[in-house]
């Protein structure tokens, strides 16, 4: 395969290898399960919390990503984020139709601990999502990271539904303020 | 109580948390193929979480997983439209569920044809959520025309391509729907799908349409077709 050129340091080259899957290059598409693939098993393990469903729903995104490779747009927004995106809305899909299981109390994953982990570019979101009250924090993570829907927030944290709309539109009104500072 | 949020405010933020969910979600997505700001918004939100997704811990697939992608994108491979897929489009929600109100439009449509051979064999109505967008007319020669119900247009660079999809089948292309009235040749529409009940449906593809040869997007609207006269059989 060809090397990478070096212009394209934001992504690490991953927008170009979906560049080359729009020209049918199936090493493209091998290089990118390489290097995107446990990450995205990860994210829709944790929507789904069920692996077979997760590695059926990884394999519906890398075909996703293979046929829709013309519809990558770097303008718009970076190459993780669009394979990312696939999946997670690929898991969502599932999370529609799959009766999910349920999930005891002391079950709740907190992934608010890992929030400071060393993620490229994600301080900025971590220092937004400490400002904001602890409640208001957890239902973030609760619906993007675990997948619950604002009725099993309610339910999961004993919060009036119409509390925790309330609380999600403010949070994502307080996150979009604080990235833009 | 003054907290009652303001749902309009951030739809794109609600999408990209995964609080959209079901009909709601693919009405928001429709809305996004035709509104290029909203899909920007949701880029921006896509972009925003995304640290969120990149702190989950990596999990490694198993090797059928990749095995499984190969064998589907191997240019060697007979392309089996993937059963998945096919039950996707006759499951989805909001096609049957708009074919209560197909139906009725699509009568009241009927009494307004004229009769005879030189009519319709075959009307369709195709809806999205939001109510009809084409009435369709089929001769029994499969020539169809294509008439929009209001005002619509496919987004900015894109087109509408228009499938036929009969039960447990693979959609077969027969045509691009302009946002005006579009007449489609007779024998477009394979004669085993012209019958009551084939699915003709419409996503949102690249100029030019599917590279594929099969719909790479969603449905954004449908409906079946239905006898003009009642069928004897």
């Amino acid at each position: 395969m060809a090397s990478p050129r070096g212009a394209n340091t934001m992504d690490d080259g991953l927008g170009l290898l979906i560049e080359a899957c729009q020209r049918q290059d199936a090493a493209a598409l091998r290089e990118l399960y390489r290097r995107m693939s446990p990450v995205m098993l990860g994210v829709a393990l944790r929507l789904l919390r069920d692996r077979l469903l997760a590695e059926d729903v990884l394999q519906e995104a890398f075909l996703q990503i293979w046929r829709n490779a013309s519809r990558f747009d770097r303008a718009r927004g970076s190459a993780r984020a669009w394979m990312i995106g696939i999946v997670r809305y690929r898991a969502l899909d599932r999370l529609d139709s799959e009766r999910r299981l349920p999930v005891t109390g002391d079950e709740i994953p907190d992934i608010a601990a890992e929030e400071g982990i060393a993620v490229e570019d994600g301080r900025a979101l971590a220092g937004c999502l400490a400002t904001l009250p602890e409640h208001w924090r957890q239902m973030v993570l609760l619906s993007y990271v675990e997948g619950y829907s604002h009725s099993e927030i309610a339910a999961r944290t004993d919060t009036p539904l119409g509390t925790v709309k309330s609380w999600i539109v403010r949070s994502l009104d307080a996150l979009k303020r604080c990235l833009e500072q | 109580m003054s907290d009652a949020p303001d749902f309009g405010a951030d739809r794109a933020g609600l999408y990209v948390l995964g609080l959209l969910r079901g009909e709601e979600r693919r009405d928001f997505e429709v809305a996004c193929a035709r509104d290029p700001a909203l899909a920007a918004e949701v880029a921006a939100w896509e972009e925003r979480l995304l640290p969120l997704a990149l702190a989950v811990p990596p999990v490694d697939p198993g090797p059928a997983v990749w095995a499984a992608i190969e064998r589907a994108t191997s240019p060697r491979a007979a392309i089996p439209v993937r059963r998945n897929r096919l039950r996707e489009i006759w499951d989805n929600l909001f096609v049957w569920r708009g074919i209560a109100l197909a139906g009725a439009v699509a009568a009241a449509l009927v009494l307004m044809l004229p009769r005879g051979a030189t009519g319709p064999a075959m009307v369709a109505v195709l809806s999205a959520k939001s109510g009809p967008v084409f009435t369709v007319a089929m001769k029994t020669n499969g020539a169809l025309n294509i008439a929009p119900v209001g005002r619509a247009a496919p987004p900015a660079g894109k087109v509408w391509q228009l499938w036929a999809v009969g039960k447990g089948e693979a959609p077969v292309p027969i045509g691009f729907v302009q946002a005006g009235a579009t007449r489609l040749p007779a024998n477009d529409v394979p004669a085993r799908l012209r019958r009551a009940h084939t699915l003709i449906a419409v996503t949102v593809e690249p100029p030019g349409g599917s590279p594929t040869g099969k719909p790479t997007m969603p449905i954004v609207f449908a409906g079946p077709l239905l006898p003009v006269a009642p069928t004897t059989s």
